[in-house]
């Protein structure tokens, strides 16, 4: 009996894609995190706040992380939050400027447990938000699951 | 309490009073997270940062809480401004273990 469908991985993703009714993309197949999804949902304006991630990283366990953040005309920086949605512990980094300042320049570097969009949430004095969001992928993780 | 823990505070740029400069800190702190079992298959606690703080002439102007997705050696790259008088830079760090560290830098202004 030979199978009246191909079955070599291209024509499966595809047909898989097809289920799924064309929304899902091939390369996005891996389930993301509900924490994602809701990141993703925000409508945060990304004005004034730069990141800088490589696209492609070795391994996740140290990722640089370059950071400007300026903040909007007569407003301070108050609070900046780095959080990776796919690890398990989201919330990498907490940063406060107990002074006033009215721009930031900042390196660091991060551990991931998986490819991920790194989110920038920065606070500002009258309390707004603003967040922007940079994807990377990386071929190893930082070992967080004991194997 | 007495640590084995490195950590090192270097300046980039000019010491000019009124300039801005980078302090580069680096600290070989294990950033235990806390899911790796060791070769018995017993946990390892939880052991890493929880808390830097980067003083200048004693006053804190920036405070960072990490998290398990921080680096191990963790790395902070921060700017600030010299002020006219000099004085130090210092960066102190506490961990899960309440072990706790302190590294300084003076500020010899370049006239």
């Amino acid at each position: 009996m030979s199978p009246s469908i191909p079955l070599d991985r291209r024509a499966c993703l595809t047909l898989m894609t097809a289920c799924l009714g064309g929304r899902v993309r091939a390369q996005e197949l891996v389930p993301e995190s509900a924490l994602t999804a809701a990141l993703r949902a925000k409508t945060w304006s990304p004005q004034g706040i730069h990141l800088e991630v490589p696209p492609l990283a070795d391994t996740g366990n140290a990722v640089p992380l370059a950071l400007h953040i300026e903040a909007p005309p007569g407003l301070s920086i108050e609070q900046i939050e780095v959080v990776l949605p796919e690890n398990p512990n989201p919330l990498a980094l907490t940063l406060q400027w107990p002074q006033a300042r009215s721009q930031v320049k900042l390196q660091t570097r991060l551990r991931l447990a998986a490819s991920q969009s790194v989110w920038v949430i920065a606070r500002y004095s009258d309390g707004s938000e603003r967040a922007r969001s940079a994807p990377t992928i990386i071929t190893s993780t930082a070992c967080l699951d004991g194997t | 309490m007495a640590t084995s823990v490195l950590a090192r505070l270097s300046l980039q740029g000019e010491v000019r009073a009124g300039r801005s400069v980078q302090a580069r800190w680096i600290c070989n702190h294990p950033m235990e997270t806390g899911f790796r079992v060791d070769d018995s298959g017993q946990k390892i606690p939880r052991n890493i940062i929880t808390q830097v703080q980067c003083k200048l002439n004693g006053e804190v102007i920036l405070q960072v809480s990490p998290g398990t997705g921080w680096s191990s050696p963790a790395f902070l790259n921060f700017e600030f401004t010299v002020p006219p008088q000099g004085g130090t830079v210092s960066v102190h760090w506490l961990d899960d273990r309440g072990e706790q560290g302190q590294v300084q830098h003076r500020l010899l202004l370049s006239s």
